[in-house]
């Protein structure tokens, strides 16, 4: 694997909720390591892949896409998105690299229920500074690519579940990010708009030549993933217990 | 994107939102009704005598002789002898005396005997000579000019024919009725108490007295018309204790002076625990407000929470949702001092007339003077404080 491709890339990643802020990596004391919840020594993710990343609840999934789209700084390690160093980043930086590179759908509580979807996107936009020129033709093809393109000036809370799933995908892609990262974001869903979320993501991933990184722990998604990573192989804290 | 977002947020809320609005307006409306009362008030008594530099009565209580003479409110002890006021007026620092006689009344409306110089000497509001609305000045005995309000109330017109009775009371046993006055003059408003008082000349009044005292009272001073008080112009403002003084020595009357604008705020400081007792209320009740609008934060923090999480994943500067918070606050607070601004402009509206009728002070609706701005940007400034605390203390979890 070429390290160039790697868009995402880990490298001996420590983390742990109840560690101070500012102990160096080198001297973990015992009662830091019994809080560790990730010990990763590396972990790659090259251009364009669509990693499936599954594991039982409570092995560090949300964690790890914590400290991918930087909200969380570990406690050792690197966090490389698109060959450049998270840690390296002042805080504000970080937010808008955030905004410009990453693309995040949740579980649940994707949009600020009180505006409507254009506004929940056009909020999006603005946080990354993306052209206002652009977005009008964006909000368009993603809403109608998405199906969501009826509902594009009602409020978030007036839509179904499926819908407000979708047009969560139409807010984190607004800004055309590299990396589209979903967290569990089929679990709220019947089947019927598993199917069709997972549809209109992966042509919209396909299209847009995004990595695609997906967390979930129903492996009946697996099937349409090219790369399928259990955490526990990852995480060198389960691997041990 | 700001203003916009938040303001959908409180649509979103408007439950709670409605209830801290409401208890800030109520915070702020008593705020700026006690300040604007107390300025109308300050400011009304200050325009009733304007270029009246002293005021010369008999021996009483300062206060007394300031409230009767320019409000006619309470009455004389004593009167002055017209000897007195000739000396006063002869007075070589004295550019101008207006004398003024009082006790009758017409329709509960107060009568004053003067000479034709107060309406020329006197002035209102910042230093405007009075004027007439029709007719022109008294010439003859029983000729009456009528102040604005009088006219208004009544109905009178000019060449009208009016009777005054003996004391000040609505009702009175001793009517003046063998002699009409007829209206001559009506005065343009001023929202001064001379709205509201019927002017004579002294000799009018002497003659109405005289001819029905003449069995109890043979030989008053020489048909000489008593005086209640002097109004007096200085030729130099500067000699106005100097004079003060001489009046008060004078060994032929027991009289005094008082330089209404001197007098007036030592009146101000005797009002003035009074006035801290309401701003201490206002300030309880302003307080009260703040702490709801804080509950208002608070309680709202836990839903919100997945919603600045969201807000932090699509990129927002931690400043940049403190900004968002401070932007909700700022328009819950403009709203509250808006709907304030203009319940109490209403409510002035609304009782305007009926304030200056019962007290004679007219109260202007115009409530924006600098003092308010000041008192309306600390409002702005400690709400937007407390949000700003608050959200801060929020966003360390």
């Amino acid at each position: 694997m070429n390290q160039n491709q790697a868009v995402i890339e880990l490298k001996d990643i420590h983390f742990s909720y109840s560690a101070s802020t500012s102990g160096s990596s080198s001297d973990n004391n015992v009662a830091a390591q019994q809080s560790l919840i990730l010990d990763i020594p590396s972990w790659a993710v090259p251009k364009k892949e669509k990693v499936f990343l599954h594991g039982a609840s409570g092995a560090g999934k949300s964690t790890l896409l914590n400290l991918l789209t930087g909200m969380r700084e570990p406690d050792r390690g690197e966090v490389l998105v698109m060959g450049t160093s998270l840690s390296s980043m002042s805080s504000s930086k970080r937010d808008q690299f955030r905004a410009k590179h990453i693309g995040v759908v949740f579980q649940q509580f994707n949009l600020i229920p009180y505006l409507s979807i254009r506004d929940n996107t056009r909020l999006a936009a603005h946080f990354s500074g993306t052209n206002d020129n652009v977005l009008l033709e964006r909000i368009d093809h993603l809403s109608h690519a998405l199906g969501v393109n009826e509902f594009v000036d009602k409020k978030a809370s007036e839509l179904s579940v499926g819908q407000q799933q979708r047009a969560a995908i139409l807010r984190a892609m607004v800004n055309e990010p590299e990396i589209f990262i979903a967290d569990e974001p089929t679990s709220a869903l019947d089947d019927q708009n598993k199917q069709r979320f997972i549809e209109v993501l992966f042509n919209l991933v396909e299209e847009l030549s995004m990595t695609l990184v997906l967390v979930s722990h129903d492996s009946s998604l697996a099937q349409y993933f090219s790369t399928v990573q259990d955490i526990s192989e990852l995480n060198k804290v389960m691997g041990a217990s | 994107m700001f203003f916009s977002v938040a303001w959908q947020s409180l649509l979103y809320r408007r439950g709670s939102v409605a209830l801290a609005i409401f208890s800030l307006t109520v915070s702020v409306f008593v705020m700026l009704s006690v300040e604007h009362v107390r300025q109308e008030m300050q400011s009304g008594v200050e325009k009733a005598i304007s270029g009246v530099d002293l005021i010369v009565g008999a021996r009483t209580g300062e206060l007394n002789l300031l409230m009767y003479s320019v409000f006619r409110m309470g009455n004389a002890s004593n009167n002055i002898q017209w000897r007195s006021f000739e000396a006063i007026q002869n007075h070589k620092q004295v550019a101008w005396a207006v004398p003024i006689a009082l006790g009758d009344s017409h329709a509960g409306y107060p009568v004053l005997g003067t000479t034709e110089a107060y309406f020329d000497a006197l002035k209102v509001g910042e230093e405007e000579p009075l004027k007439f609305q029709q007719g022109q000045s008294f010439a003859n005995t029983m000729e009456v000019v009528l102040g604005a309000q009088v006219a208004h109330q009544l109905k009178y017109q000019l060449g009208d024919e009016i009777i005054l009775s003996h004391g000040t009371g609505k009702t009175s046993f001793q009517k003046h009725d063998k002699h009409p006055f007829t209206i001559v003059g009506i005065l343009s408003a001023t929202g001064s108490p001379i709205d509201k008082s019927i002017h004579v000349s002294l000799e009018g009044l002497e003659a109405i007295h005289a001819a029905e005292n003449k069995p109890y009272q043979p030989t008053t001073t020489a048909a000489k018309p008593s005086v209640t008080a002097v109004f007096v112009g200085l030729k130099s403002k500067l000699a106005a204790f100097k004079v003060q003084r001489q009046v008060g020595a004078y060994r032929k009357d027991p009289l005094m002076a008082i330089l209404p604008g001197i007098t007036l705020a030592k009146f101000w400081q005797m009002m003035g625990s009074v006035d801290i007792v309401l701003k201490v209320i206002s300030g309880i009740v302003l307080v009260s407000s703040l702490l709801g609008l804080m509950s208002m934060i608070v309680a709202g923090a836990r839903e919100r929470r997945q919603e600045m999480h969201l807000l932090r994943m699509i990129g927002a500067r931690p400043w940049q949702i403190l900004g968002f918070m401070q932007a909700e606050i700022l328009l819950v607070c403009l709203i509250s001092i808006a709907a304030a601004v203009t319940t109490l402009t209403s409510v002035l509206w609304a009782f305007q007339t009926y304030i200056f009728n019962s007290t004679g002070l007219l109260i202007g609706l115009n409530i924006f003077t600098p003092r308010v701005w000041v008192i309306l940007s600390l409002i702005v400034l400690s709400t937007m404080c407390v949000g700003f605390v608050v959200s801060v203390a929020r966003g360390r979890d």
